[in-house]
């Protein structure tokens, strides 16, 4: 018993460190890759390079897909929303594999088939998958216990409207149709690098701040911000839509 | 569709009321310069939204004429001379000098603005040649004070187009302000 629990201690103790470290690394990370490049759309100046290069240019494609991932605030927020209440690996990962799968897909085929959505309605939509996230974690659509929509397909179905507004923002560049294909896999592959700093991140802190007393209360106020966030997304540009014409 | 869980209703609504509140006074002023409630223009929100136009020196004038000025001058030793052209405010000067040795020089200008004396220094330094270009912030004589702290006598030439007609020496204790005969 005595040794179970000194080792459970102790275990416990090397975990902290682990986080401890982790979260460190992480906003290191962060820090080194936010700071520099903070703005959420590609900048000015990417642009111009983009369109300056023609072929295959793996390394600028993969910095610009994690740049726009960790800079890009809907998208952080709705990952914020979605791990907030996991507490399994297991379920995190379930969870981001689905909103991946959801985002290459249109991504991909967004760029290949040129299809063109409209930017604005669909970072509306992006908007609206973060107050979704946040309202069911408050738990907006429950009932009876049961919950109205099923989590795991909205995750991936807003994951599709995430993966257009990537696609429209890297059409807006007019990259080249030499060595599309190969960049725009490793724009991809970016956006996922991006994306698993920015859940180091916030997974590290939620696990902190799960531990200090009162994280309910904290958790369902934390959420009416996020929803509030989603909300100011929605009409930003749901209201460029409007005064843009839906052009 | 059956009703909201309880407590779940109110902070929806109060996320849509924050959100209208942050749209119509923040947002909208700020991304879109579209203003129902005056707050934007009251704070300077607005403005942020407002074009802007390309901030490189562009400059107009509507008097004087460009001119071509060129001076040479020897210096002695532990001698100095000024030499400044007469400029209206917003006229412009292009400048250009060298000198066979370092000379400390100072780009500065003389002026009466509203009944008071100044003169604003824009480089203190110690070298053989500088080239720019320079906009007169206000009516005044502006231009450069040469001074060889050497042992050895420098020539310094100076060439410089502008909207200027005149140009005063300040040499040994004496002004001489002529007119530049340097061709239009």
């Amino acid at each position: 018993m005595m040794r179970g629990a000194q080792s459970l201690a102790i275990g416990r103790i090397q975990g902290d460190l682990l986080t401890g470290r982790l979260l460190w690394l992480a906003a290191l990370l962060f820090v080194c890759v936010a700071l520099p490049a903070y703005a959420h759309d590609v900048s000015e100046r990417n642009a111009g390079y983009i369109e300056s290069i023609s072929g295959f240019a793996p390394i600028p494609f993969l910095y610009l897909g994690a740049k726009h991932m960790v800079t890009g605030i809907d998208h952080v927020l709705f990952l914020v929303g979605v791990v907030f209440f996991l507490r399994k690996f297991h379920d995190i990962l379930v969870y981001v594999s689905l909103f991946t799968i959801g985002h290459s897909l249109t991504l991909l085929a967004g760029v290949l088939g040129g299809f063109h959505a409209n930017e604005y309605l669909v970072d509306a939509i992006i908007g609206l998958s973060v107050v979704y996230k946040a309202y069911d974690n408050i738990g907006g659509f429950k009932r009876n216990g049961q919950s109205l929509i099923n989590p795991k397909w909205a995750v991936a179905a807003f994951g599709l409207a995430h993966g257009t507004g990537l696609a429209t923002k890297l059409q807006a560049l007019s990259v080249s149709e030499e060595g599309l294909f190969a960049n725009m896999i490793s724009f991809n592959i970016g956006v996922e690098l991006g994306q698993i700093l920015v859940l180091v991140f916030v997974v590290s802190l939620l696990n902190i701040w799960r531990e200090i007393n009162g994280f309910e209360a904290q958790a369902r106020l934390a959420n009416i911000a996020l929803m509030t966030a989603g909300f100011i997304l929605f009409g930003q540009h749901f209201f460029a839509f409007i005064t843009n014409g839906g052009a | 569709m059956s009703d909201a869980p309880t407590g779940t209703l109110k902070p929806l609504l109060f996320s849509v009321v924050a959100a209208l509140v942050v749209l119509v006074f923040a947002v909208w002023p700020a991304e879109f310069g579209y203003d129902p409630t005056g707050f934007g223009r009251l704070t300077g929100l607005s403005a942020l939204s407002s074009e802007q136009m390309e901030t490189a020196n562009y400059n107009e004038t509507d008097t004087g004429r460009i001119r071509q000025d060129t001076q040479t001058w020897e210096i002695l030793p532990f001698e100095n001379l000024e030499y400044k052209y007469h400029l209206l405010e917003g006229q412009s000067l292009l400048f250009d000098w060298s000198s066979t040795g370092d000379v400390e020089y100072d780009f500065h200008t003389d002026a009466m603005v509203e009944g008071e004396e100044i003169s604003d220094s824009f480089a203190i330094e110690t070298g053989s040649g500088a080239k720019g270009s320079y906009v007169a912030p206000y009516d005044g004589i502006h231009g450069i004070y040469f001074e060889n702290r050497g042992g050895e006598a420098v020539t310094v030439t100076l060439t410089a187009y502008g909207f200027f007609d005149e140009a005063t020496l300040f040499r040994d204790g004496q002004v001489f302000t002529e007119t530049v005969q340097g061709e239009e």
